[in-house]
């Protein structure tokens, strides 16, 4: 019978707890760890800026986390679902998403920075030159309403010229095989990828992307996160995302 | 990272993959043969009624479903867990195009024979499982083995649920390590192993209903 519970578990598959007993409050997390290096894998186990973040958090509230990764569709479904309690990997905070999910205050600004290899050495010293070459970066991302909205109002881009790829990887590997003149980076993505890749800022926009910790719609977790955000604000904050960015 | 590393880590999400496909894959055979036995064994009532479920199913996007299942159900207080999810939507739209399999395969048993054991007085449900049944199964093998191998490569489809399997682990891996060529070789060899697994199964089940001294080439 224990080996036949034991296979139900297995079948139901992060199911309903399995009469595991944990006296700490366990807090469900959805994440998508392909963002680096605010959420990541290290052999097999998760880093990153938000997993330090929320871990603190944890630590000083005294509950568990129970990690489960999604790719990005799903971590941002979970998080309207209900199956999670809170998502993280590096979630900017944009007006539809609001919509259908609660944001925590922003610990973190981005920028958003267009790279080509250094070989090339493209520099968008006017909007007006950025026609000339092509845009790529990942489905699904805060990228598109920013060209629709600032850029192609003013005849700088058009959005019907735009590159989609699956993700970063995809979207670095065709910049080096010299298939996309520019590729949209997050600040920190950039700054994770620089180290590795013979690749260099182009140009770089900011104050137009923060990040936010997600959370469903009404959550109370929200709102002592926050709490918790607004104490550790400052240098206790800078130094963990230093940690990752230096 | 060593490619050892990487490698053990992708072998951690195949066991997943591999998990995910044989429920489904179960889910299906279940699914499609109970559609074909319930056809033969009612009438035209539950005949049209399966009909449109294999019509509904065929037709939806697994991934639709999927959404449906796991995101949209949780809205009316039943709670899938991730796996029962994939089951529920990749399984039974494998079931639905298996019992197609099934049918084309049942319309090629001999009728002679099911009079003749009619005629010897098996019941109908003896009919279905000692006659059709065994015959079906073995000339369904080719499209069953398709059917399989699609599942198999929906597989990742779990991962938007959040069941850890290759793809995850692919993805999280080329994402830092920056080797994506050779993680995505690497994962392309295992899928091509679990596919070899399939078709181990399948000639089992070949074996299994196989007639001494016909159609054995």
């Amino acid at each position: 019978m224990k080996r036949f519970s034991g296979f139900l578990c297995l079948l139901l598959l992060l199911g309903a707890g399995c009469g595991e007993k944990n006296e700490m409050k366990e807090i469900k997390v959805a994440v998508t760890p392909a963002s680096p290096p605010n959420l990541f894998e290290e052999n097999g186990k998760t880093a990153g800026i938000d997993f330090d973040i929320f871990t603190a958090y944890c630590k000083a509230r005294g509950c568990q986390l129970k990690i489960t990764p999604y790719d990005w569709q799903g971590m941002l479904g979970a998080v309207i679902g209900g199956q999670a309690d809170v998502a993280f990997s590096g979630i900017s905070i944009t007006e539809e998403r609001k919509k259908v999910m609660e944001f925590s205050k922003p610990y973190m600004e981005n920028t958003w920075n267009l790279v080509s290899l250094t070989k090339r050495n493209i520099k968008i010293e006017k909007m007006e030159d950025l026609k000339k070459y092509s845009i790529g970066y990942p489905r699904g991302m805060a990228y598109t309403a920013f060209i629709e909205k600032e850029l192609q109002p003013k005849g700088y881009y058009q959005i019907a010229n735009v590159k989609l790829y699956p993700s970063y990887n995809e979207v670095l590997t065709d910049l080096q095989n010299g298939n996309l003149d520019l590729a949209f980076l997050d600040g920190t993505v950039a700054a994770v990828y620089r180290k590795k890749l013979p690749i260099q800022d182009s140009h770089v926009f900011s104050g137009f992307d923060r990040f936010g910790f997600a959370f469903p719609k009404g959550s109370t977790l929200r709102v002592d996160f926050d709490h918790y955000l607004d104490q550790i604000s400052g240098p206790e904050l800078q130094a963990i995302i230093d940690r990752w960015i230096k | 990272m060593r490619f050892s590393g990487i490698l053990a880590l992708l072998l951690e999400g195949a066991g997943y993959t591999l998990l995910v496909t044989v429920s489904c894959v179960i889910t299906g055979l279940v699914t499609g043969l109970g559609i074909v036995a319930l056809r033969r064994l009612f009438g035209k009532g539950v005949a049209r009624l399966l009909a449109l479920y294999t019509y509904v199913f065929r037709g939806i996007p697994v991934l639709v479903l999927l959404f449906i299942v796991f995101f949209g159900l949780p809205g009316l207080g039943i709670r899938p867990s991730p796996l029962v999810s994939m089951m529920l939507s990749l399984g039974l739209v494998c079931g639905a195009y298996l019992a197609e399999v099934f049918r084309g395969a049942l319309d090629a048993v001999d009728p002679h024979e099911i009079i003749a054991a009619e005629v010897m007085g098996l019941s109908r449900l003896q009919v279905i499982l000692s006659i059709e049944f065994p015959q079906m199964l073995r000339l369904a093998v080719p499209g069953m083995l398709n059917e399989f191998t699609t599942v198999l490569k929906y597989s990742p489809f779990g991962y938007t649920v959040g069941i850890p399997e290759i793809t995850k682990q692919a993805m999280a891996l080329a994402s830092t390590t920056l080797r994506g060529i050779e993680i995505y070789t690497a994962v392309g060899v295992l899928y091509f192993g679990i596919y070899q697994l399939l078709c181990l199964l399948m000639r089992m089940i070949e074996r299994k209903f196989r007639v001494p001294g016909f159609a054995t080439q």
